[in-house]
């Protein structure tokens, strides 16, 4: 065999083992690239899951009362920190952090530890300069409240990962919630740093901000009032709702004590809770208008009949009933001037337990109304059959019946939108994230309640009792005040009956009394001293309703001045 | 030298310059961060190839010029002196596990690599001396065989199996391309056997290391963590690559990225595209040196030629199929493309001899 072969067959052996090489290459590189790809990915990245970004909350006006805002986080790399009790004690010093417990996260020989997360922007600068090694910056999104504590219980609040635990924030949550977000990191072979990248991951394409009903200036000056008058009567807590009653659109909602959601732990749940629609309370007097749109609807009883008020004390049975005055013969219209139980227990007999039962319910009592704010209550209402024999009178005059504040704004609101009973709404719009409306929430009407001529007939009760009744402090200059003062006496759980100490003081109603542009309901729980929803709860509505007029720039009704001073 | 008329073998001068060139990117992109870790600098090794580079190819040239007829006489003083420096090698510190170099002011220097060289010269030599006796035992293959086995022992002793692996192979290639009778060769594969079986297994690190290539996977943080983030590196490269420089396995994942583990970071970066293209370019140089070996002017040049072309070969062949698990971790670099100055510029010299012989092929086809 010549010498010429023999480098011919090397030369071949060469080329097949290549070959060989080549196709082993292929296999490792091509046809299993992605699954070592994927291992690969896990070996060199870690991934931190931010905190999603959130959409705006607008209020009616687009003015913003919630948005996120950029602030920093500090992490550390802990493998490539040398000496931790150095940068421990420089950190904790700074941030505020226990010194021994960062030393001790830092001295784990793990390749990330978040030290402390959302810091402000003079803190993050702060760390900058520092220039530790092994510590890095990681921007983030904190929810932030320009308003601070502002309508807290309707926007809610979220907590540390950015999720909603109460208010729109909580019912929104799949509108809010816009894009998550996270960050890879590409570290070395010892868990160092090499670069931090910050990605989106998913954006929820549906739909961004929400634009509630609320009206920024409406809001803070129902707040304004309702603290002074929480403070002034040393209450354990007070409420106030303003709706448009055309609408059913809550325009403002406030409880004191509120919280401020940018500093959500500082507050006990139940500083969380939205009272206003998860609080079920019994109205006292300002319930009577139920009873007594039933009779005049069933024409069962005009304004001007007459009914004997016993002198202030009447017994059914065992059970007495009491008025505040003692009153003789007074007539309907009287007896909801002076707010008289008795004369309204007897307007209940009248009506009998279907009758009033029959309008309850269509006065949206007993059910829920809808209204799209987390841990609604639907309230207190018994069915006929377990009333007691006293439950009639009672229920006339707005005791043995519980119910939300929402409700109650509701049944006033029907009254002053002409007899038709209106969904309460907090949300107008989500817009997408081009500010389009992606979803519009049009007024919804439950129900017609009662007739234009009911509404006619309460109305004329109603501004009685602002003129000369038991609600001359609700009165506003220029205007006439259709409402209701209510008195009651707290049901005290343990001992089974009405305490003579502690009192719900409340005031409902609209104005314009004949064209009403909103709806106010005050409720001042347990008040010290005076306590009368008259004295407590009625100037409150006086003042925030002369502030709406004001800001509506409503002419007045008639030139003349209001009887409450 | 009389007759410079003819030209050298120009398409394969300028493949190995361009396999030289993408081997100094290479070094750098896969050494620049555990430079700066070292060093400080991210040029150390960029700095250092760059140099060897330029300084082999200067070399090559010089030799392309020298007629390769020349280095016969030197073939058994050659022998003595890498046999000489294998030996001080001996007394040198250890580095790196091993005692590969004999250092000259700030030049290291490896007599493995030399020695790799002189070998060839010398079986060339013999068997061009004694053609007619190459059926027998005693007259040729012996003292080529005593030279070989000296030489590999003392390498082997360093620890360097791969080196020894690779003169082994040497020794049987080219006497099989001598025309050697194939009952010798196999006769000496048999005896060798048990020697291997000692080299082998008797030493820890080499068992754990050959039982390891079969199942990298199964001892990703011990034996098998060298190959496992090699065929990681593969992998995550794909077809076309993550991109030049944008190679993860380099930050320290990967023991070695720039020297023996340099192809699975241009598998990384370059896909299975770019380690192809060079793959490619191998076979293009193993071509060229075969048609060389084959057009020399008499059998000392052949066996030559067929020499250093199969040492390339062979190399690469074995530090692809280490780098890829198809067989056991050698430390064996990748010919022009590892960083490496005595491996870079021995294989250069050795181009510049066989550009050398290209220039006097036989004119008569």
């Amino acid at each position: 065999m010549n010498i010429k072969y023999r480098i011919i067959i090397c030369l071949v052996v060469t080329v097949v083992m290549f070959a060989g090489l080549e196709v082993r290459l292929w296999n490792i590189q091509v046809v299993r690239h992605s699954p070592i790809n994927k291992t690969a990915i896990k070996q060199f990245e870690h991934k931190i899951f931010l905190n999603p970004d959130r959409g705006k909350i607008y209020d009616r006006n687009g003015e913003q009362l919630a948005l996120d805002i950029n602030v920093d986080s500090v992490f550390a790399v802990p493998s490539e920190i040398s000496s931790p009790s150095r940068t421990s004690r420089k950190l904790a010093g700074i941030l505020g952090l226990n010194e021994s417990s960062l030393a001790g996260k830092l001295r784990k020989r793990s390749s990330f530890a978040w030290v402390k997360r959302k810091v402000g922007p003079s803190l993050s600068m702060k760390v900058k300069k520092l220039g530790l090694e092994g510590i890095y910056l990681l921007q983030e999104k904190k929810r932030f409240y320009p308003e601070n504590d502002l309508a807290c219980h309707i926007i809610g609040c979220v907590g540390i990962d950015s999720q909603g635990l109460s208010g729109i924030e909580k019912n929104y949550e799949k509108f809010l919630k816009t894009a998550s977000r996270r960050a890879v990191r590409v570290t070395d072979a010892f868990g160092r740093n090499v670069i931090t990248t910050n990605e989106v991951i998913k954006r929820n394409k549906e739909c961004c901000d929400v634009v509630l009903t609320i009206d920024k200036y409406i809001q803070h000056v129902a707040e304004v009032e309702l603290k002074k008058a929480y403070i002034n009567s040393k209450a354990s807590r007070a409420t106030i709702v303003v709706q448009d009653p055309a609408t059913g659109e809550i325009l403002a909602l406030a409880n004191y004590p509120g919280f401020n959601g940018n500093k959500p732990l500082k507050y006990a749940s139940r500083f969380m809770n939205n009272p206003a629609i998860t609080n079920v309370y019994e109205p006292g007097s300002t319930f009577k208008i139920i009873a007594a749109a039933a009779v005049l609807e069933k024409n069962m009883v005009s304004p001007k009949d007459r009914f004997y008020c016993e002198n202030g004390l009447w017994v059914i049975g065992n059970y007495p009933i009491r008025d505040h005055e003692k009153e003789g013969w007074l007539n309907f219209n009287q007896i909801i001037m002076k707010s008289s139980n008795i004369g309204m227990a007897k307007i209940g007999e009248k009506l009998g337990r279907i009758g009033l039962y029959e309008y309850t319910r269509k006065f949206g009592f007993g059910n829920y109304t809808g209204i799209d704010l987390p841990g609604e209550s639907c309230g207190i209402l018994r069915k006929t059959d377990k009333w007691s024999s006293i439950s009639l009178g009672r229920i006339s005059f707005g005791q043995e019946i519980g119910v939300t504040a929402i409700q109650l704004v509701s049944a006033f609101s029907s009254i002053a939108n002409k007899g038709r009973l209106m969904q309460p709404r907090i949300v107008r719009h989500v817009l997408d994230s081009d500010g389009n409306n992606a979803r519009e929430f049009e007024p919804i009407t439950i129900r017609r309640v009662v007739s234009h001529r009911t509404v006619n007939l309460l109305t004329k009760m109603l501004v009685g009792v602002v003129e000369e009744g038991t609600g001359v402090r609700a009165g506003v200059d220029g205007y006439r005040v259709a409402g209701k003062t209510g008195t009651a006496q707290k049901y005290d759980k343990k001992s089974g009956a009405y305490c003579s100490m502690k009192y719900t003081a409340s005031f409902a109603g609209f104005i314009p009394a004949y064209k009403p542009r909103v709806t106010i309901l005050v409720i001042v729980d347990e008040p010290e001293g005076v306590y009368y929803g008259g004295t407590v709860a009625a100037p409150v509505f006086s003042r925030v309703a002369q502030k709406i007029m004001e800001y509506y720039s409503i002419p007045w009704d008639e030139y003349k001045l209001a009887t409450n001073r | 030298m009389g007759k410079k008329t003819a030209v050298m073998d120009i398409p394969l001068f300028l493949t190995v310059i361009v396999l030289v060139c993408i081997g100094i990117v290479m070094v750098y992109s896969a050494s620049a961060v555990i430079s700066q870790e070292k060093f400080s600098s991210s040029y150390h090794f960029l700095i250092k190839q760059s140099i060897w580079a330029m300084a082999g190819i200067l070399l090559m040239l010089v030799f392309s010029q020298v007629d390769y007829n020349h280095f016969q006489k030197f073939s058994r003083p050659a022998v003595i002196v890498t046999v000489i420096l294998l030996f001080i090698v001996l007394f040198r510190p250890t580095m790196l596990g091993a005692r590969r170099w004999i250092k000259i002011g700030p030049i290291g220097f490896q007599p493995s690599e030399m020695a790799k060289l002189v070998m060839i010269l010398f079986i060339a030599d013999v068997l061009d001396r004694k053609q007619s006796k190459i059926k027998e035992f005693k007259a040729c293959i012996l003292p080529i065989l005593i030279v070989t086995m000296v030489l590999s022992a003392l390498i082997y002793i360093e620890p360097d199996l791969g080196g020894t692996v690779i003169l082994v192979l040497m020794f049987m290639i080219m006497l099989f391309i001598g025309g050697a009778r194939v009952q010798h060769l196999v006769s000496i594969v048999l005896v060798s056997l048990p020697l291997l079986y000692l080299a082998i297994l008797k030493v820890g690190y080499r068992k754990g290391r050959l039982l390891s290539f079969l199942n990298p996977q199964d001892d990703i943080t011990g034996k098998g963590y060298q190959l496992y983030q090699s065929l990681l590196a593969f992998g995550s490269g794909g077809l076309f690559g993550k991109g030049l420089g944008a190679s993860r396995s380099k930050l320290f994942y990967l023991p070695q990225p720039h020297t023996d583990f340099i192809l699975p970071v241009i598998g990384e970066e370059l896909g299975f595209f770019g380690v192809t293209i060079i793959i490619l370019m191998f076979c293009f140089i193993i071509y060229r040196g075969a048609r060389i070996a084959i057009d020399a002017p008499n059998l000392f040049g052949t066996m030559f030629a067929s020499g250093i072309v199969s040492l390339v070969a062979l190399q690469t062949i074995i530090n692809i199929a280490v780098v890829t698990a198809c067989m056991p971790t050698k430390g064996l670099s990748l010919p022009f493309l590892s960083f490496g100055g005595s491996s870079l510029i021995f294989t250069l010299i050795g181009m510049g001899i066989l550009l050398n012989i290209s220039m006097q092929v036989k004119r008569q086809r």
